[in-house]
């Protein structure tokens, strides 16, 4: 039985990239009613508190909770910024949405800036997304022209004007100062919070900023109310959600699924299980930086963010990497730190110096010399990385490379010991060899790494303050010295 | 006014000012590189990381804005492991260069460094490195030794009005520099030696001719300045050896000396000495060279 799309129904209609298929197929009626109707704004952020819909970007957190937080009677412009910089590496739902269903996109955004009382809407799409551009690009014209946007809507006195915007190709935009930042002119760099967005964002006034998809699902719920909304899904995490699927997997794409969803059931019947008969191996649920999955506690969780959380990983944006048992997970966690090493922005210390550390050391082991105690200090670095930046990029480097050595050791242990692949027999970075290059490590070289938990000095020593019984005997020196 | 402990001190201060604050008003000392009291807080170098009970993460203390009933904690075991990873983090592509360095004495890195930093070194690979490239004739920019604190490029937007420094490439590649290589235009440009925390940016005119613990460092100003500037003289043996705005406690500028005070005078006829540093006052100027008589 193959699922139903119910919120995004409108990506499998044919042409639904046009005004005209979209209104036939009930487009733009809702923010009509909205305006028409006299609906209040707090009415629309009640529905929506009421659907329990949650931010479908990663972090999940309640999308009518978020446009409340925004300060009402400020003389400041208020913003509703999209966010379909779609970044992460196996994740491809929001690009269906832009390129297939745009209007349900504009619409869901007319209605999110009319609750919280926006007048400029911003969609700042990946670079990339050349083809999703054009689509919204002419989505927006095509609405305008319609009536749907522009000065005084349906002569409700609202107005509102829709801009798009192209990244140029940096994953942290992805993150919401970052975007914000990178909109206004700037460096994509995040911002430390407070202040928040919802206080100070686009040029320092009040901004929501939101992912594809909750916006996407919000025309669908004013329709139908939240009851509607809260049929699927589970008491915490209501709804349905897009999952992308890809890697080794008998039938990869996009899916919608209602939260609560059996992940065992999904998988088998659904996916069709791994590819060629072959037996899974690891799972990453959300996307590439969240923890990896071994088949027992993929197969085990419910598609919903508290029993994901349980089973020990995190929903996150919804990109499901498959993987199967020809995959060598030394190989994988090097491709996942090359990754975050290019997009590191620079900005925080331990994100900066240790996305290029932990990348590699990774690839020192997978050149098959790697430095002795190399899997300690692996783990002692990416605690160290752990927790302390502005944004959670360092975190998503930790997260799957971290729970790949904990979850799979002996493959790295392996991989360290014979200098090649536990799973193909081969050693992939041979040509990143450094026994040639001067001033590096070579393999052999005798040293003894002191390990962070035995690391004498503790924290209320000063290193400088020697104590006498240990300072050099400086009239023996004298002495043998002549 | 909330009120709260830190490391056991109560203390009460005043809405709206943040932990760091407060802490220095205890006489707690929090290490910080990115923090310069001129500008908005930028919280990347991740030094000043505090532990604040209640809150799951360990918090930054110069952007975290005090609240009633606050317990915070800035010298357990905790915070001082993720302060050694940021130092660890810090010094792994820093140049052992030290004994050469100008700033030696007065780093901020030094300094912390002796106090959370490795006794070794754990890392293993090549070095980052980069080209040379100066600003101009008078500042001298080593960019393996800069941390990233961004500093120099906040000065110069926010207070020289040039926006001729910016941060090129990314992640661990990123460089601090003017894109052309060229001279930062103002005729105050010679500050951003010092609000660099660390020896990226150094005096040319001072380099390797004396180190900064020798020099005796004497208040003084030139009656001549257009600007009125408040310097500190750099003194070895009765000559001047380097000019430098002066600083607090905490090594921050009271205010900036413009270039001309700080590259062009050497002579010490030129400056009248002042009683003390602080930048409002001046009581019973002397001449410099009368300074040995009196």
């Amino acid at each position: 039985m193959a699922l139903e799309k119910h919120v995004f129904g409108g990506i499998d209609i044919p042409g639904n990239t046009d005004i005209k298929v979209y209104e036939e197929h009930g487009g733009y009626k809702n923010w009509k009613n909205v305006l028409q109707n006299k609906m209040q704004p707090e009415e629309v952020i009640e529905v929506v508190k009421a659907s329990g819909l949650r931010g479908r970007g990663g972090a999940g957190f309640p999308t009518g909770l978020k446009w409340s937080f925004v300060p009402k009677g400020t003389d400041k412009p208020k913003f509703l910024l999209c966010n379909a910089d779609e970044s992460e590496p196996g994740t491809f739902k929001d690009r269906e949405i832009l390129e297939k269903d745009p209007h349900q996109l504009i619409e869901g955004m007319a209605i999110a800036a009319y609750a919280f009382g926006a007048q400029t809407a911003y969609v700042y799409l990946r670079g990339e997304f050349v083809k999703g551009w054009k689509m919204v690009e002419a989505a927006i014209a095509q609405a305008r022209e319609a009536g749907y946007l522009g000065e005084n809507i349906f002569g409700s006195g609202f107005n509102l004007e829709m801009y798009t915007h192209r990244g140029a190709g940096a994953y942290i935009c992805g993150e919401e100062t970052a975007l914000i930042e990178s909109l206004e002119g700037k460096r994509g760099m995040p911002r430390i919070k407070p202040p928040f967005p919802a206080v100070e964002g686009f040029y320092r006034n009040p901004t929501v900023v939101n992912n594809v998809e909750t916006l996407a699902a919000v025309p669908k719920i004013i329709e139908n109310g939240a009851e509607w909304y809260r049929q699927w899904g589970t008491e915490k995490s209501p709804g349905t959600k897009l999952w992308s699927v890809c890697g080794h997997v008998e039938r990869p794409g996009v899916y919608e699924v209602p939260l609560g969803y059996p992940m065992k059931k999904f998988f088998e019947e659904d996916l069709g299980g791994c590819w060629k008969g072959r037996k899974l191996k690891a799972v990453i649920p959300g996307g590439s930086s969240v923890f990896t999955m071994t088949p027992d506690e993929f197969l085990a969780c419910d598609m919903d963010y508290e029993s994901i959380v349980e089973h020990g990983s995190m929903l996150g944006s919804g990109g499901m990497i498959i993987m199967d048992e020809t995959t060598c997970m030394v190989e994988m966690a090097q491709v996942i730190a090359t990754f975050y090493h290019h997009e590191s922005c620079g900005q925080c210390t331990p994100c900066r110096e240790g996305t290029g550390w932990v990348h590699k050391m990774i690839t020192d082991i997978e050149a098959g010399q790697p430095q002795p105690g190399v899997k300690d200090l692996l783990f002692d670095v990416m605690d160290e990385m752990f927790g302390t930046t502005i944004c959670p990029l360092s975190d998503s480097i930790v997260m799957p490379i971290k729970s790949m050595m904990e979850k799979f050791p002996e493959e790295f242990d392996y991989y360290i010991r014979e200098g090649k692949s536990m799973i193909t027999g081969k050693t992939r970075m041979a040509h990143k060899r450094i026994d040639d290059k001067p001033n590096v490590y070579r393999r052999g070289e005798p040293f003894n790494y002191p390990k962070a938990e035995n690391f004498t000095t503790s924290f209320d020593t000063v290193a400088h303050e020697t104590p006498e019984h240990e300072m050099p005997d400086l009239r023996y020196f004298r002495k043998v010295n002549g | 006014m909330p009120s709260l402990v830190i490391d056991g001190k109560p203390v009460e201060v005043p809405d709206g000012v943040t932990v760091l604050w407060a802490a220095r008003k205890v006489g707690v000392e929090i290490p910080t590189y990115c923090y310069y009291p001129w500008f908005p807080p930028q919280g990347n170098c991740r030094i000043c990381l505090v532990e604040v009970e209640g809150m799951g993460k360990l918090q930054i203390a110069c952007n975290t804005p005090v609240r009633d009933g606050m317990v915070i904690n800035t010298n357990n075991e905790r915070v001082f492991k993720a302060r050694r990873g940021v130092m660890e983090f810090l010094l792994i592509h820093h140049p052992l260069d030290c004994p050469i360095c100008d700033q030696a004495g007065e780093c901020d890195l030094q300094d912390y460094g002796y106090k959370y930093g490795f006794p070794v070194g754990r890392y293993r690979h090549e070095k980052r490195t980069f080209p040379k490239t100066d600003y101009g004739e008078k500042i001298a920019k080593e960019m393996n030794r800069c941390i990233h604190c961004r500093r120099c490029v906040r000065l110069s937007e926010d207070y020289l009005g040039v926006a001729h420094i910016g941060h090129l490439n990314r992640g661990d590649k990123s460089e601090i520099g003017s894109y052309i290589e060229a001279a930062v235009p103002s005729g105050f440009a010679g500050n951003l030696i010092d609000v660099c925390p660390v020896g990226a940016l150094t005096d040319k005119k001072m380099r390797f001719s004396a180190r900064v613990w020798d020099l005796e460092h004497v208040p003084a100003h030139r009656p001549d300045c257009k600007h009125g500037c408040k310097a500190m003289l750099g003194l070895y043996r009765g000559k001047i050896y380097r000019v430098t705005a002066r600083l607090d406690e905490h090594r921050v500028m009271k205010s900036m000396i413009c270039d001309d005070c700080r590259f062009e005078h050497y002579n010490l006829d030129d400056w009248v000495i002042d009683e003390n540093d602080d930048i409002n006052t001046q009581v019973k100027p002397i001449r410099a060279t009368e300074m040995n008589d009196a």
